[in-house]
Protein backbone atom coordinates (compact mmCIF):
# COMPACT_ATOMS: atom_id res chain seq x y z
CA UNK A 1 0.00 0.00 0.00
CA UNK A 2 2.75 2.47 0.79
CA UNK A 3 5.06 0.98 -2.30
CA UNK A 4 1.64 2.24 -4.16
CA UNK A 5 1.48 5.45 -2.38
CA UNK A 6 4.99 6.72 -3.38
CA UNK A 7 4.30 5.39 -6.93
CA UNK A 8 1.32 7.45 -7.47
CA UNK A 9 2.74 9.99 -5.54
CA UNK A 10 5.81 10.18 -7.74
CA UNK A 11 3.32 10.12 -10.84
CA UNK A 12 1.36 13.16 -9.68
CA UNK A 13 5.06 15.13 -9.00
CA UNK A 14 5.83 13.72 -13.00
CA UNK A 15 2.65 14.97 -14.70
CA UNK A 16 3.08 18.23 -12.41
CA UNK A 17 6.07 18.75 -13.85
CA UNK A 18 5.14 17.72 -17.23
CA UNK A 19 2.16 20.33 -16.93
CA UNK A 20 4.69 23.06 -16.65
CA UNK A 21 5.80 22.38 -20.53
CA UNK A 22 9.29 23.73 -21.79
CA UNK A 23 10.07 25.95 -18.78
CA UNK A 24 10.21 22.67 -16.63
CA UNK A 25 13.80 21.98 -18.21
CA UNK A 26 15.29 25.66 -17.32
CA UNK A 27 16.69 24.65 -13.33
CA UNK A 28 17.98 21.17 -15.14
CA UNK A 29 19.60 22.75 -18.18
CA UNK A 30 21.09 25.21 -16.29
CA UNK A 31 22.47 23.01 -13.12
CA UNK A 32 23.32 20.12 -15.05
CA UNK A 33 24.60 21.71 -18.27
CA UNK A 34 25.25 25.35 -18.50
CA UNK A 35 26.33 25.99 -14.79
CA UNK A 36 29.49 22.63 -14.46
CA UNK A 37 30.35 23.73 -18.19
CA UNK A 38 30.80 27.35 -17.73
CA UNK A 39 33.02 26.24 -14.43
CA UNK A 40 34.92 23.21 -16.42
CA UNK A 41 35.76 25.83 -19.32
CA UNK A 42 36.97 28.34 -16.85
CA UNK A 43 39.16 25.81 -15.33
CA UNK A 44 40.21 24.91 -18.78
CA UNK A 45 41.41 28.37 -19.86
CA UNK A 46 43.73 29.08 -16.67
CA UNK A 47 41.67 31.93 -15.69
CA UNK A 48 42.94 33.28 -12.44
CA UNK A 49 41.56 31.60 -8.96
CA UNK A 50 39.61 34.81 -8.33
CA UNK A 51 37.04 34.27 -11.64
CA UNK A 52 36.93 30.39 -10.56
CA UNK A 53 35.90 31.28 -7.24
CA UNK A 54 33.71 34.08 -7.91
CA UNK A 55 31.69 32.21 -10.61
CA UNK A 56 31.58 28.82 -8.45
CA UNK A 57 29.97 31.02 -5.83
CA UNK A 58 27.83 33.20 -7.94
CA UNK A 59 26.21 29.86 -9.34
CA UNK A 60 26.12 28.27 -6.06
CA UNK A 61 24.76 30.98 -3.69
CA UNK A 62 22.74 33.08 -6.38
CA UNK A 63 21.08 30.83 -8.96
CA UNK A 64 21.07 27.64 -7.56
CA UNK A 65 18.88 28.54 -4.68
CA UNK A 66 16.50 30.62 -6.38
CA UNK A 67 16.13 28.17 -9.10
CA UNK A 68 14.55 25.75 -6.81
CA UNK A 69 11.69 27.67 -6.05
CA UNK A 70 11.11 27.48 -9.55
CA UNK A 71 9.37 23.80 -10.44
CA UNK A 72 7.51 25.21 -7.13
CA UNK A 73 6.16 28.24 -8.41
CA UNK A 74 4.48 26.55 -11.70
CA UNK A 75 3.11 23.48 -9.96
CA UNK A 76 1.53 25.82 -7.32
CA UNK A 77 0.33 28.32 -9.61
CA UNK A 78 -1.87 25.31 -11.33
CA UNK A 79 -3.35 24.62 -8.22
CA UNK A 80 -4.46 28.21 -6.99
CA UNK A 81 -5.25 30.03 -10.22
CA UNK A 82 -5.98 26.80 -12.33
CA UNK A 83 -9.36 27.25 -14.44
CA UNK A 84 -11.67 24.07 -12.81
CA UNK A 85 -9.07 23.75 -9.86
CA UNK A 86 -12.26 23.04 -7.86
CA UNK A 87 -11.46 19.40 -9.25
CA UNK A 88 -8.83 18.82 -7.44
CA UNK A 89 -10.30 20.28 -4.14
CA UNK A 90 -13.45 17.76 -4.49
CA UNK A 91 -10.97 14.67 -5.00
CA UNK A 92 -9.09 15.61 -1.65
CA UNK A 93 -5.68 15.85 -2.70
CA UNK A 94 -3.64 15.25 0.52
CA UNK A 95 0.07 14.99 0.68
CA UNK A 96 0.79 18.53 -1.59
CA UNK A 97 3.95 18.94 0.87
CA UNK A 98 5.27 15.43 0.14
CA UNK A 99 4.66 16.30 -3.98
CA UNK A 100 6.94 19.55 -2.89
CA UNK A 101 9.16 17.52 -0.95
CA UNK A 102 10.07 14.79 -4.03
CA UNK A 103 10.38 18.35 -6.41
CA UNK A 104 13.23 19.76 -4.00
CA UNK A 105 14.58 16.40 -3.62
CA UNK A 106 15.13 16.07 -7.40
CA UNK A 107 15.95 19.46 -7.93
CA UNK A 108 18.97 18.97 -5.28
CA UNK A 109 20.07 15.73 -6.55
CA UNK A 110 20.57 17.73 -10.11
CA UNK A 111 22.44 20.05 -8.65
CA UNK A 112 24.94 17.97 -6.67
CA UNK A 113 27.08 17.02 -9.76
CA UNK A 114 28.14 20.78 -10.39
CA UNK A 115 28.24 20.78 -6.41
CA UNK A 116 30.52 18.40 -5.80
CA UNK A 117 32.39 19.16 -8.32
CA UNK A 118 32.72 22.41 -6.56
CA UNK A 119 33.28 20.84 -3.25
CA UNK A 120 36.46 18.70 -5.17
CA UNK A 121 38.19 22.04 -6.55
CA UNK A 122 38.26 23.37 -3.05
CA UNK A 123 36.15 26.16 -4.53
CA UNK A 124 33.51 25.68 -1.51
CA UNK A 125 33.37 23.43 1.76
CA UNK A 126 30.77 20.48 2.18
CA UNK A 127 29.35 22.79 5.41
CA UNK A 128 28.95 25.68 3.61
CA UNK A 129 27.26 23.51 0.77
CA UNK A 130 24.62 22.22 3.57
CA UNK A 131 23.45 25.65 3.81
CA UNK A 132 23.00 26.41 0.14
CA UNK A 133 20.73 22.90 0.06
CA UNK A 134 19.36 24.07 3.22
CA UNK A 135 18.89 27.51 1.29
CA UNK A 136 17.11 25.67 -1.67
CA UNK A 137 15.17 23.69 1.03
CA UNK A 138 13.94 26.99 2.48
CA UNK A 139 13.01 29.11 -0.79
CA UNK A 140 10.89 26.00 -2.48
CA UNK A 141 8.94 25.38 0.66
CA UNK A 142 8.51 29.55 0.79
CA UNK A 143 7.10 29.40 -2.40
CA UNK A 144 4.73 26.19 -1.79
CA UNK A 145 3.57 28.26 1.59
CA UNK A 146 2.63 31.50 0.18
CA UNK A 147 1.02 30.03 -2.92
CA UNK A 148 -1.06 28.24 -0.61
CA UNK A 149 -1.57 31.38 2.23
CA UNK A 150 -2.59 33.96 -0.22
CA UNK A 151 -4.24 31.50 -2.55
CA UNK A 152 -1.88 33.41 -5.56
CA UNK A 153 1.10 32.71 -7.43
CA UNK A 154 2.69 36.23 -7.93
CA UNK A 155 3.05 36.65 -3.95
CA UNK A 156 5.05 33.87 -4.08
CA UNK A 157 7.15 35.16 -6.63
CA UNK A 158 7.56 38.00 -4.68
CA UNK A 159 8.59 36.00 -1.45
CA UNK A 160 10.96 33.68 -3.40
CA UNK A 161 12.69 36.79 -4.20
CA UNK A 162 12.68 39.50 -1.38
CA UNK A 163 13.99 36.42 0.50
CA UNK A 164 16.61 35.79 -1.69
CA UNK A 165 17.91 39.03 -1.63
CA UNK A 166 17.76 39.47 2.44
CA UNK A 167 19.12 35.73 2.62
CA UNK A 168 22.81 36.50 2.55
CA UNK A 169 22.94 38.97 5.19
CA UNK A 170 20.67 36.68 7.17
CA UNK A 171 22.17 33.93 6.70
CA UNK A 172 25.49 35.75 8.01
CA UNK A 173 24.00 37.02 10.74
CA UNK A 174 22.87 33.37 11.96
CA UNK A 175 26.49 31.93 11.15
CA UNK A 176 27.47 34.72 13.76
CA UNK A 177 25.16 33.87 15.86
CA UNK A 178 25.82 30.15 15.78
CA UNK A 179 29.80 30.50 16.16
CA UNK A 180 29.15 32.62 19.49
CA UNK A 181 27.18 29.31 20.69
CA UNK A 182 29.52 26.76 20.47
CA UNK A 183 32.92 26.15 18.01
CA UNK A 184 31.09 24.66 14.65
CA UNK A 185 28.22 26.67 15.16
CA UNK A 186 28.65 28.85 12.26
CA UNK A 187 27.81 25.69 10.01
CA UNK A 188 25.34 23.90 11.99
CA UNK A 189 23.09 27.04 12.82
CA UNK A 190 21.81 28.31 9.53
CA UNK A 191 21.68 24.47 7.88
CA UNK A 192 18.92 23.75 11.14
CA UNK A 193 17.49 27.34 11.34
CA UNK A 194 16.66 27.05 7.98
CA UNK A 195 15.66 23.16 7.78
CA UNK A 196 13.60 23.83 10.81
CA UNK A 197 11.39 26.54 9.21
CA UNK A 198 11.18 24.87 5.77
CA UNK A 199 9.51 21.97 7.63
CA UNK A 200 7.15 24.37 9.28
CA UNK A 201 6.41 25.91 5.92
CA UNK A 202 5.38 23.27 4.67
CA UNK A 203 3.54 21.26 6.98
CA UNK A 204 1.17 25.11 7.52
CA UNK A 205 1.15 25.05 3.17
CA UNK A 206 -0.05 21.70 3.35
CA UNK A 207 -2.80 22.21 5.92
CA UNK A 208 -3.60 25.60 3.67
CA UNK A 209 -3.46 23.51 0.33
CA UNK A 210 -7.14 21.34 1.68
CA UNK A 211 -8.63 24.62 1.56
CA UNK A 212 -10.69 26.01 -1.03
CA UNK A 213 -10.93 29.55 -1.90
CA UNK A 214 -13.11 30.59 -5.26
CA UNK B 1 -32.02 9.53 -3.73
CA UNK B 2 -29.84 12.39 -2.45
CA UNK B 3 -31.01 14.83 0.00
CA UNK B 4 -29.85 18.20 1.23
CA UNK B 5 -30.64 19.41 4.22
CA UNK B 6 -30.90 23.14 5.44
CA UNK B 7 -27.80 23.74 3.91
CA UNK B 8 -26.54 27.10 4.63
CA UNK B 9 -23.17 29.06 3.94
CA UNK B 10 -21.88 32.81 4.34
CA UNK B 11 -19.35 34.65 2.60
CA UNK B 12 -18.32 37.42 5.59
CA UNK B 13 -22.18 38.63 6.05
CA UNK B 14 -23.05 38.04 2.46
CA UNK B 15 -25.26 35.27 3.04
CA UNK B 16 -24.95 32.68 -0.38
CA UNK B 17 -27.18 30.21 1.39
CA UNK B 18 -30.01 30.54 3.35
CA UNK B 19 -30.80 27.14 4.29
CA UNK B 20 -31.35 25.18 0.90
CA UNK B 21 -33.22 21.95 1.53
CA UNK B 22 -34.15 19.34 -1.64
CA UNK B 23 -34.29 16.20 -2.81
CA UNK B 24 -31.69 14.26 -6.00
CA UNK B 25 -34.09 11.76 -7.76
CA UNK B 26 -31.89 9.05 -10.20
CA UNK B 27 -32.18 10.85 -13.92
CA UNK B 28 -31.65 14.30 -14.56
CA UNK B 29 -32.18 17.51 -11.80
CA UNK B 30 -32.09 21.26 -13.19
CA UNK B 31 -30.60 23.53 -11.31
CA UNK B 32 -31.94 26.67 -12.47
CA UNK B 33 -31.54 30.38 -11.16
CA UNK B 34 -30.12 33.62 -11.88
CA UNK B 35 -26.65 34.68 -11.80
CA UNK B 36 -25.56 35.32 -8.41
CA UNK B 37 -28.04 33.10 -7.03
CA UNK B 38 -25.60 30.50 -5.26
CA UNK B 39 -26.03 27.95 -7.38
CA UNK B 40 -22.54 27.10 -7.97
CA UNK B 41 -21.96 27.68 -3.81
CA UNK B 42 -24.44 25.14 -3.14
CA UNK B 43 -22.79 22.49 -5.57
CA UNK B 44 -19.58 23.44 -3.70
CA UNK B 45 -21.03 23.02 -0.45
CA UNK B 46 -22.43 20.21 -1.57
CA UNK B 47 -19.77 18.46 -2.43
CA UNK B 48 -17.32 19.02 0.14
CA UNK B 49 -15.38 21.13 -1.92
CA UNK B 50 -16.20 24.46 0.71
CA UNK B 51 -17.64 23.62 4.67
CA UNK B 52 -20.87 24.89 4.46
CA UNK B 53 -22.05 26.69 7.69
CA UNK B 54 -24.80 24.47 8.17
CA UNK B 55 -26.94 21.66 7.12
CA UNK B 56 -26.18 17.98 5.77
CA UNK B 57 -26.15 16.13 3.07
CA UNK B 58 -27.81 12.59 3.60
CA UNK B 59 -27.00 9.65 1.01
CA UNK B 60 -28.49 6.70 0.34
CA UNK B 61 -27.13 3.28 2.90
CA UNK B 62 -24.09 2.25 0.91
CA UNK B 63 -22.82 5.09 -0.65
CA UNK B 64 -19.59 6.10 -0.33
CA UNK B 65 -17.69 8.57 0.36
CA UNK B 66 -19.01 11.28 -2.14
CA UNK B 67 -16.16 12.68 -3.38
CA UNK B 68 -15.01 9.47 -4.58
CA UNK B 69 -19.11 8.85 -5.64
CA UNK B 70 -19.28 12.41 -7.41
CA UNK B 71 -18.37 13.22 -10.97
CA UNK B 72 -17.99 17.31 -10.89
CA UNK B 73 -17.74 19.15 -14.12
CA UNK B 74 -16.38 22.73 -12.95
CA UNK B 75 -17.72 26.12 -14.53
CA UNK B 76 -14.55 26.68 -16.16
CA UNK B 77 -12.46 23.67 -16.90
CA UNK B 78 -9.40 24.26 -18.11
CA UNK B 79 -6.18 22.17 -16.01
CA UNK B 80 -3.24 20.25 -17.38
CA UNK B 81 -3.08 22.15 -20.72
CA UNK B 82 0.31 20.94 -21.11
CA UNK B 83 -0.97 17.33 -20.61
CA UNK B 84 -2.13 15.42 -23.42
CA UNK B 85 -5.85 14.60 -22.83
CA UNK B 86 -4.82 10.51 -21.84
CA UNK B 87 -1.92 11.53 -19.16
CA UNK B 88 -4.59 14.55 -17.88
CA UNK B 89 -7.12 11.64 -17.22
CA UNK B 90 -4.36 9.84 -16.02
CA UNK B 91 -3.73 12.14 -13.38
CA UNK B 92 -7.36 12.46 -12.21
CA UNK B 93 -7.40 8.74 -12.31
CA UNK B 94 -4.66 8.30 -9.98
CA UNK B 95 -6.42 11.09 -7.62
CA UNK B 96 -9.78 8.69 -7.31
CA UNK B 97 -7.62 5.60 -6.82
CA UNK B 98 -8.58 3.88 -9.67
CA UNK B 99 -6.08 0.75 -9.91
CA UNK B 100 -3.18 1.02 -12.20
CA UNK B 101 -4.47 -2.20 -13.96
CA UNK B 102 -8.15 -0.53 -14.76
CA UNK B 103 -6.91 3.13 -15.46
CA UNK B 104 -6.07 2.29 -19.53
CA UNK B 105 -9.37 0.86 -20.12
CA UNK B 106 -11.43 3.54 -18.02
CA UNK B 107 -9.79 6.30 -19.87
CA UNK B 108 -10.76 4.82 -23.24
CA UNK B 109 -14.60 4.06 -22.16
CA UNK B 110 -14.82 7.44 -20.68
CA UNK B 111 -13.52 9.13 -23.79
CA UNK B 112 -15.69 7.02 -25.90
CA UNK B 113 -18.62 8.14 -24.10
CA UNK B 114 -17.54 11.75 -25.05
CA UNK B 115 -16.72 10.88 -28.42
CA UNK B 116 -12.98 11.89 -28.21
CA UNK B 117 -11.35 8.71 -28.33
CA UNK B 118 -9.15 10.15 -31.43
CA UNK B 119 -8.03 12.92 -29.58
CA UNK B 120 -6.24 11.10 -27.01
CA UNK B 121 -2.41 11.96 -27.69
CA UNK B 122 -3.96 15.76 -27.72
CA UNK B 123 -2.28 18.12 -25.94
CA UNK B 124 -5.66 19.75 -23.55
CA UNK B 125 -4.52 23.43 -24.53
CA UNK B 126 -4.96 22.43 -28.08
CA UNK B 127 -8.77 21.72 -27.85
CA UNK B 128 -11.63 24.09 -28.74
CA UNK B 129 -13.63 24.86 -25.84
CA UNK B 130 -16.46 22.54 -26.38
CA UNK B 131 -13.91 19.49 -26.90
CA UNK B 132 -12.10 20.73 -23.23
CA UNK B 133 -15.44 20.43 -21.49
CA UNK B 134 -15.48 17.23 -22.97
CA UNK B 135 -12.60 16.23 -21.61
CA UNK B 136 -13.82 17.83 -17.98
CA UNK B 137 -16.82 15.54 -18.48
CA UNK B 138 -14.61 12.54 -18.83
CA UNK B 139 -12.58 13.29 -15.90
CA UNK B 140 -15.68 13.40 -14.08
CA UNK B 141 -16.96 10.14 -15.37
CA UNK B 142 -14.04 8.14 -14.23
CA UNK B 143 -14.26 6.04 -11.55
CA UNK B 144 -17.89 5.64 -12.38
CA UNK B 145 -19.89 7.95 -9.70
CA UNK B 146 -23.28 7.22 -9.47
CA UNK B 147 -23.70 10.93 -8.92
CA UNK B 148 -22.99 13.49 -12.18
CA UNK B 149 -22.86 17.45 -11.22
CA UNK B 150 -22.33 19.69 -14.15
CA UNK B 151 -21.96 23.51 -13.74
CA UNK B 152 -22.88 26.06 -16.31
CA UNK B 153 -22.13 23.07 -18.86
CA UNK B 154 -23.29 24.72 -21.49
CA UNK B 155 -22.15 28.24 -21.30
CA UNK B 156 -19.95 29.35 -23.72
CA UNK B 157 -20.64 26.63 -26.61
CA UNK B 158 -21.65 27.00 -30.39
CA UNK B 159 -25.15 25.51 -31.23
CA UNK B 160 -23.70 22.37 -32.12
CA UNK B 161 -21.67 21.34 -28.98
CA UNK B 162 -24.55 22.17 -26.87
CA UNK B 163 -26.47 19.73 -29.00
CA UNK B 164 -23.92 17.18 -28.49
CA UNK B 165 -24.00 18.15 -24.62
CA UNK B 166 -27.96 17.62 -24.41
CA UNK B 167 -27.19 14.13 -26.42
CA UNK B 168 -24.63 12.78 -23.99
CA UNK B 169 -26.10 14.37 -20.82
CA UNK B 170 -29.10 12.53 -21.85
CA UNK B 171 -27.51 8.96 -22.36
CA UNK B 172 -25.39 9.42 -18.98
CA UNK B 173 -28.84 9.57 -17.17
CA UNK B 174 -29.32 6.18 -17.77
CA UNK B 175 -26.99 5.37 -15.67
CA UNK B 176 -26.03 8.33 -13.33
CA UNK B 177 -27.88 10.94 -11.12
CA UNK B 178 -27.10 13.62 -13.06
CA UNK B 179 -27.01 17.52 -11.44
CA UNK B 180 -26.93 20.37 -14.06
CA UNK B 181 -26.95 23.92 -12.99
CA UNK B 182 -27.79 26.48 -15.74
CA UNK B 183 -29.40 29.54 -16.02
CA UNK B 184 -30.55 28.35 -19.13
CA UNK B 185 -33.88 27.32 -19.12
CA UNK B 186 -33.95 25.80 -22.78
CA UNK B 187 -31.13 23.50 -21.99
CA UNK B 188 -33.39 22.05 -18.99
CA UNK B 189 -36.89 21.58 -20.42
CA UNK B 190 -34.65 19.38 -22.92
CA UNK B 191 -32.92 17.74 -20.18
CA UNK B 192 -34.44 17.61 -16.85
CA UNK B 193 -37.20 15.79 -15.33
CA UNK B 194 -37.03 17.61 -12.14
CA UNK B 195 -36.16 21.48 -11.47
CA UNK B 196 -34.67 22.96 -8.46
CA UNK B 197 -34.96 26.70 -8.70
CA UNK B 198 -32.88 28.66 -6.62
CA UNK B 199 -33.14 32.50 -6.08
CA UNK B 200 -31.18 34.54 -3.78
CA UNK B 201 -29.59 31.48 -1.98
CA UNK B 202 -33.05 29.71 -0.98
CA UNK B 203 -35.26 27.27 -3.12
CA UNK B 204 -38.14 29.52 -4.66
CA UNK B 205 -39.39 25.46 -6.30
CA UNK B 206 -38.79 22.12 -6.62
CA UNK B 207 -40.60 19.78 -8.24
CA UNK B 208 -41.02 18.04 -12.03
CA UNK B 209 -41.22 19.70 -14.99
CA UNK B 210 -44.78 19.43 -15.50
CA UNK B 211 -45.32 20.81 -11.81
CA UNK B 212 -42.88 23.40 -12.28
CA UNK B 213 -43.91 24.41 -15.33
CA UNK B 214 -47.93 24.79 -13.71
CA UNK B 215 -46.26 27.52 -11.43
CA UNK B 216 -47.30 30.01 -14.27
CA UNK B 217 -50.80 27.88 -14.79
CA UNK B 218 -52.98 31.35 -15.31
CA UNK B 219 -50.35 33.44 -14.54
CA UNK B 220 -49.17 33.87 -18.43
CA UNK B 221 -50.82 36.62 -21.13
CA UNK B 222 -50.56 37.53 -24.56
CA UNK B 223 -50.84 41.23 -24.94
CA UNK B 224 -50.57 43.59 -28.36
CA UNK B 225 -47.52 45.72 -27.47
CA UNK B 226 -49.03 48.65 -27.47
CA UNK B 227 -51.18 48.12 -24.14
CA UNK B 228 -48.10 46.70 -22.45
CA UNK B 229 -46.07 49.21 -20.32
CA UNK B 230 -42.56 47.46 -19.37
CA UNK B 231 -42.24 49.55 -16.39
CA UNK B 232 -45.75 48.25 -14.51
CA UNK B 233 -46.16 47.36 -11.40
CA UNK B 234 -48.97 45.11 -11.82
CA UNK B 235 -47.33 42.75 -14.11
CA UNK B 236 -44.15 41.35 -15.88
CA UNK B 237 -43.01 41.27 -19.25
CA UNK B 238 -40.96 38.24 -20.15
CA UNK B 239 -40.75 38.46 -24.06
CA UNK B 240 -41.93 39.81 -27.04
CA UNK B 241 -43.55 37.74 -29.69
CA UNK B 242 -44.79 37.54 -32.91
CA UNK B 243 -47.91 35.88 -33.57
CA UNK B 244 -49.51 35.71 -36.90
CA UNK B 245 -47.40 38.71 -38.11
CA UNK B 246 -48.92 40.33 -35.17
CA UNK B 247 -46.36 41.72 -32.25
CA UNK B 248 -47.24 40.65 -29.20
CA UNK B 249 -46.01 40.52 -25.38
CA UNK B 250 -45.86 37.52 -23.42
CA UNK B 251 -46.62 38.86 -19.58
CA UNK B 252 -46.74 37.07 -16.50
CA UNK B 253 -49.21 38.11 -13.22
CA UNK B 254 -51.47 37.46 -11.10
CA UNK B 255 -54.63 38.51 -12.62
CA UNK B 256 -55.35 39.70 -15.98
CA UNK B 257 -54.92 42.70 -17.09
CA UNK B 258 -57.63 44.44 -19.66
CA UNK B 259 -57.01 42.60 -23.08
CA UNK B 260 -55.04 40.36 -22.43
CA UNK B 261 -55.79 36.53 -23.22
CA UNK B 262 -54.04 33.98 -21.22
CA UNK B 263 -51.96 32.01 -23.19
CA UNK B 264 -50.22 28.34 -22.26
CA UNK B 265 -47.21 28.70 -19.58
CA UNK B 266 -44.03 27.32 -20.86
CA UNK B 267 -40.97 26.46 -18.32
CA UNK B 268 -39.23 29.75 -18.65
CA UNK B 269 -43.06 31.12 -17.54
CA UNK B 270 -42.70 28.98 -14.68
CA UNK B 271 -39.49 29.92 -13.78
CA UNK B 272 -40.14 33.53 -13.80
CA UNK B 273 -42.96 33.63 -11.70
CA UNK B 274 -40.54 31.47 -9.14
CA UNK B 275 -38.03 34.10 -8.95
CA UNK B 276 -40.23 37.29 -9.84
CA UNK B 277 -42.51 35.87 -7.22
CA UNK B 278 -45.57 36.34 -9.19
CA UNK B 279 -47.45 33.73 -7.08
Amino acid sequence: MRHEGNRVRRLRAFYELKNIGVYAFVPPVVVTVLLPAGFLWLRATNSTAAAVFYYANTGLQLIAPLLAAWWMLFVTKERVEGDGRELLYLLRRKGESLTALILIGAYLALLSPFALLVVSSGHCDLSVLLIIYAWCLFLASLAFWTAFVFHSSPPALVAVLAFHIVMLPLLSALRAFGATAWSGGEDVVPTLCLAIVSAGLLVHGEIRSRRFTG
Amino acid sequence: MIRIENLRMSYRKNEALKGVTFELNPGITGLLGPNGAGKTTLLRCMLGIIRPGGGEVVFPPGMRMLHREAGYLPQKYGLFKELTVQEALEYFGVLKDIPRAEIGCEIDECLHKVNLLESKRSRVGTLSGGMMRRVGIAAALLGKPSLLVFDEPTAGLDPEERVRFKRLAASLAKEHTVLISTHIVEDIEALASQVVILDQGMVCSSGTLAETTALAEGRCFLAPDSLVDEGSDGYYVARFVEVDGRPLARVLACTAPDGFTPTTPTLEDGYLCATKGIA
